[in-house]
């Protein structure tokens, strides 16, 4: 540890999943006003930028196998282990987009089952996520069981999504939805989001002091709470930039949305770290 | 009720000279780092002062433990391939045709039982020396125990004859995945538990 393949394969995911459920969400919203809604080619650019980022991850998943080639045989546990039910989740979600990218972009099939297709993947993205989570609850590893894993990788995945489709409002061709209330929406969203991130760390911090490392390396708790210090710091810094992203003048959110975006970035890669870096389990 | 075989360890007679864990590797060529039986080095408490003299409190024992073949085994539920599976004896084996060497197993087992050869790209693990068994023979580590500290045999038989104790410090509790072993704890051992002993040689397990 840290297993930095495993790291970026979680993060990539979570944040497909969360751009996916965004953009789904965002077009919900302005259902029935299509002086609202974005074009089609803003839906399907997103869709195309989720099945390379879902493309990418797996190849970078597949750095961490040692036997890679025998990979046909991940899905023959799936009545019992939560990797073989990720593995499936994700051929699924990652199918859903791509199909309903494919359509979009040819014009393919009606309106209506585009949108359905769009979706049910964002659905089964969401559930990708809680299965991601259950991978790591073991009844062997204390730190990883508990309800901070699910909580932070929904929130990463919601956090890193939202940023995605705030970077996209920067196009000049997402029109209107852009930067009037889907903004505010977002950004809401993602200020709650961090908010939870801070109330979570004491909670994170009290089940990682009781690693076997640190009980026996004199620095340990002091490494520890410099990163997990940095990460509070660096998302306390992203709301303040959120803040600015609502009351600021226009001209200025470039600035605001790039430094969020830098800082959030940061904030959930050292987040992960941290998860995979303080793993342990009972037993010898 | 299946077949389950077991190892028993005497924790009381085991000196720590690891000719379990030589032979084991001796027995599987494996290769540097891998380990599949090692012998753990509990240890704590200390001195103290007594007037003027000075009493030993020290906590030491020695834990040998391989794959414990598990009853309830974490390993296998855990395994996306099924590549870990428990055979008719209740022998877990890994198959190396099915493992993908994601190591997920690795990380699930309170006992350190699946190893990674890094070579191979695949996990391993004590299969009881299945082979030897096979032709009526014993477990290269319980041959090779000069304190005869280490047996093997049906489970059953075993908590017969030295009863049902499958857990001593700092082993997790025998719950979590039920593992058949029964130990004859060292006299240290309710000690350690209460005292929070820990592993003195966790360089070289």
């Amino acid at each position: 540890m840290p297993a930095w393949s495993l790291l970026l394969f979680t993060l990539i995911v979570q944040a497909c999943v969360g751009a996916l459920v965004w953009s789904e969400f965002l077009h919900l919203s302005v259902a029935g006003h299509k002086r609202l809604a974005p074009p089609d080619t803003i839906r399907s650019t997103t869709m195309m930028g989720i099945t390379i980022g879902i493309a990418v991850a797996v190849l970078i998943s597949i750095l961490h196998l040692g036997s890679p080639i025998k990979a046909v045989f991940v899905l023959n546990n799936l009545g019992t282990s939560w990797l073989s039910r990720e593995i499936f989740l994700l051929i699924l979600f990652g199918g859903g987009v791509a199909l309903a990218t494919v359509m979009w972009r040819r014009g393919w099939g009606s309106e209506t089952s585009r949108i359905f297709i769009g979706r049910m993947s964002a659905v089964l993205g969401l559930v990708l996520v809680y299965v991601m989570a259950r991978l790591y609850m073991l009844p062997t590893t204390p730190g990883w069981n508990t309800i901070a894993t699910p909580t932070s990788f929904f929130s990463a995945s919601i956090v890193l999504g939202g940023c995605v489709v705030l970077a996209s409002m920067l196009h000049p061709k997402s029109a209107s939805l852009s930067r009037e209330n889907a903004r505010v929406v977002v950004v809401w969203a993602l200020m709650i989001c961090l908010g939870v991130e801070i109330v979570l760390t004491p909670l994170q911090a009290g089940v990682l002091y009781d690693h076997p490392m640190l009980v026996e390396r004199s620095d340990g708790f002091a490494v520890l709470n410099v990163l997990l210090g940095l990460r509070v710091l660096s998302v306390a810094i992203a709301l303040g930039c959120l803040i600015k992203l609502l009351t600021g003048s226009t001209e200025r959110h470039r600035r605001w949305l790039f430094t969020t975006i830098v800082l959030v970035l940061f904030a959930e890669i050292l987040g992960r770290y941290i998860f995979y870096t303080y793993y342990y389990r009972i037993g010898v | 009720m299946a077949r389950q075989l077991a190892f028993y360890v005497n924790s009381h007679a085991c000196g720590g000279c690891k000719a379990c864990q030589v032979a084991c590797k001796d027995k599987h060529d494996l290769p540097v780092g891998i380990r599949w039986r090692r012998v753990y080095e509990v240890t704590g408490g200390g001195w103290q002062k007594d007037g003027d003299a000075w009493q030993s409190n020290v906590i030491a024992y020695n834990l040998s433990i391989a794959c414990n073949h598990c009853e309830d085994p974490i390993c296998v539920s855990v395994c996306p391939t099924g590549a870990h599976y428990k055979g008719d004896n209740g022998i877990v084996f890994i198959d190396p045709d099915k493992c993908i060497g994601c190591q997920y197993c690795a990380w699930a087992c309170p006992y350190g039982a699946p190893q990674y050869d890094e070579a191979a790209g695949v996990m391993t693990k004590c299969d009881l020396c299945a082979d030897e068994l096979a032709v009526g023979g014993t477990p290269a580590c319980v041959s090779a125990c000069p304190l005869r500290a280490l047996e093997f045999g049906e489970l059953e038989t075993l908590r017969e004859k030295y009863g049902n104790v499958a857990a001593i410090h700092p082993l997790p509790p025998a719950e979590t995945t039920r593992p058949a072993i029964v130990f004859k704890p060292h006299r240290h051992a309710a000690r350690a538990e209460a005292e929070g002993a820990t592993i003195g040689n966790l360089e070289e397990v």
